[in-house]
């Protein structure tokens, strides 16, 4: 996974688009993403400053802290499903694009709505089976700062749902830019 | 057919239906787990438990702190700084500014780690420089892309962490260590290819320096170079591991480009970690979901099957090792370097192994294989980046190309052949 370059928002998605001005939704979403964003900033912040302390007391003050990978990891867990979920709505997420391009207009409209259908399947599950995983998990402590396991599986519930909210303005937006461009062509001819 | 290769083959189909339709790939590994749980009758929670787990390592952690690192340098203008350190070095010789460029490839590799960074940033301000100077295009391209390669053999290289990950765990330290040598093989190589084509075709020395420019120069460049020393040494000195020298370098780093260079404030530095985060979310997700495809690999016994497979079209090693390599590179030039790093290492590595190779220097063979794949169409990361910023279209890139990999692929014989090469600098500071 090489670097991905400064990506931009699709058409349509966050910014003014021709298909509709901002609609409060769009408006709710787009709050919501900033508030991930900022978060995942703040959670990667924290898991440096955890990781050079543990260095520091160890190093310098001799004295090793047990909490701290456990904190660092956790967290982890937050900013990588987080991170899923930005990639989401941004479109960062590596595509194999060769095949498709080759596709008529019209596959490549059904081939859009079926892959966000599955993907709406995926977060599905993961919200339904994190709310599992976080049950099975709820009688365990971490061993050094006794927190419940289940926040491990908790992110899940958040990327998963949130994800479904993304995914869904996606269609809306793939199906309503389809549906403009069908009028357009009938109130030309 | 058993209910075995059934699901072989529901997990492999899928995955390349999935991939093909254009379904992110990240995401084709987890819908591709589920259908394959769901036919073989284990639990979905078990797919998304894995998904969890693959990120729940203290040596990933690594992998995020390196990129901002990186990111810190990069933006703080570390790049021009290496390119005229560099200048200074070796600007003189005939060719020098394609020795520049595959020297500051060099040293940016030993802070950075992406091969992509590299072209991106030493190439969007060498590629217009060598063209002013009457370089030809596509040999620019050619140079700044295959130089770049060298940043994921040289450490720090997140590359190398996922293959540590993969392999189930091998010493991050002695593969970094690793990679020196035969990273340097390949500059060296690329810079002697370099300057024969200078020679062919006439191109320009650069002037010199004055010795007071010049130690200003070297001076400057040192202060961003240290981030090396800080990371190597503290992994070869055992003071901290991988995850913990990546995290110092981070303070490191932004004390140096706030209060040394001053080229990004305090404000800088969020905006950096925003940036970061955005390469971040591509990697984690494709982490999560391919350790549970790679979960279900092993549960279908597939790395086995592979391996039998192999062996059974020769017992000769050196036959064997010609087919993983040709695999390894065919792969390459159609697939992304880390997915195809986590997917393979678990596949390959018992083959490598059974045929008495050291998992060290596997990981650098395949370091090498995939690298080159990154400068091949169709799918060639660098090479586009490369293609881009020079406005050359990729068709024009590649008659230029052929003579640079055929020099890549006789480092990697020569890597292969001498496993020395690998293994002398981790048995010298682990013995």
């Amino acid at each position: 996974m090489q670097d991905m370059d400064s990506p931009t928002l699709p058409d349509g998605l966050g910014k003014e688009s021709g298909v509709s001005a901002k609609n409060p939704i769009t408006r709710v979403i787009d709050f919501l993403h900033a508030t991930v964003e900022t978060v995942s900033v703040i959670l990667l912040f924290i898991m440096i400053v955890v990781t050079v302390y543990q260095v520091v007391m160890r190093g310098v003050f001799r004295s090793p802290t047990s909490w701290s990978e456990e904190v660092a990891l956790l967290l982890m867990i937050w900013f990588g499903y987080l991170g899923m979920v930005l990639g989401i709505r941004e479109n960062v997420h590596i595509s194999v694009e060769f095949f498709f391009d080759l596709l008529p207009e019209w596959m490549q409209f059904i081939l859009d709505i079926v892959n966000n259908v599955l993907l709406a399947v995926f977060s599905y599950f993961m919200l339904v089976e994190g709310m599992r995983l976080m049950q099975v998990s709820r009688a365990q402590r971490f061993p050094a700062t006794r927190l419940n396991r289940s926040w491990m599986y908790a992110v899940m519930l958040v990327a998963g749902a949130l994800m479904i909210l993304y995914i869904l303005e996606k269609l809306a937006h793939v199906i309503g830019a389809k549906i403009l461009v069908s009028r357009r062509e009938i109130s030309d001819e | 057919m058993n209910s075995n290769s059934v699901g072989i083959l529901i997990l492999m189909g899928s995955f390349m239906a999935l991939m093909l339709m254009k379904l992110p790939i990240a995401f084709a590994l987890g819908v591709a787990s589920l259908l394959t749980a769901w036919h073989l009758g284990l639990p979905m929670l078990m797919i998304f438990q894995r998904m969890v787990n693959g990120l729940n390592s203290f040596t990933f952690l690594a992998v995020p702190f390196f990129v901002v690192a990186g990111q810190i340098m990069t933006e703080g203008g570390i790049s021009d700084r290496l390119v005229r350190f560099s200048n200074v070095i070796i600007g003189k010789v005939r060719g020098g500014l394609a020795m520049v460029n595959v020297l500051a490839s060099m040293f940016f590799g030993g802070i950075s780690g992406s091969s992509v960074a590299d072209v991106s940033s030493i190439g969007a301000f060498l590629i217009p420089m060598m063209e002013k100077k009457g370089y030809d295009k596509d040999f620019a391209v050619a140079v700044t892309i295959t130089s770049s390669v060298q940043g994921v053999i040289i450490p720090p290289s997140q590359n190398v962490i996922y293959y540590s990950l993969a392999a189930g765990g091998i010493s991050i330290g002695r593969l970094f260590l690793g990679g020196y040598i035969p990273g340097i093989i390949l500059g060296l190589s690329l810079m002697v290819l370099s300057y024969v084509i200078s020679v062919i075709r006439g191109y320009p020395k650069e002037e010199s320096f004055t010795l007071k420019q010049a130690a200003y120069i070297v001076l400057d460049s040192m202060i961003g170079l240290f981030t090396i020393v800080i990371i190597m040494g503290g992994i070869i000195f055992g003071l901290f591991t991988a995850t913990e020298s990546a995290a110092i370098a981070i303070v490191y780093a932004a004390f140096v480009t706030i209060f040394v260079y001053r080229s990004i404030g305090p404000r800088g530095i969020y905006r950096v970690l925003k940036s970061s985060i955005r390469t971040l979310s591509v990697i984690v997700t494709i982490i999560g979901t391919s350790s549970a495809f790679a979960f279900l690999l092993a549960y279908l016994r597939v790395p086995r099957m592979v391996t039998e497979f192999l062996l059974s079209f020769s017992s000769n090693p050196v036959v064997v090792i010609i087919l993983i390599n040709l695999i390894m590179l065919f792969l390459g030039t159609m697939m992304d370097m880390g997915i195809l790093i986590l997917l393979l290492t678990p596949i390959l590595l018992p083959v490598a192994t059974e045929i008495g190779l050291d998992p060290l220097q596997f990981g650098i063979i395949m370091m090498l294989n995939l690298g080159i794949g990154l400068c091949t169409p169709p799918v060639g990361t660098s090479l586009f980046v490369g293609c881009a910023i020079a406005d050359l279209k990729v068709e024009h890139s590649i008659k230029m190309l052929i003579p640079f990999y055929i020099v890549m692929v006789l480092v990697l014989i020569l890597v292969i052949a001498f496993p020395q090469l690998v293994l002398f600098l981790p048995n010298l500071v682990y013995s």
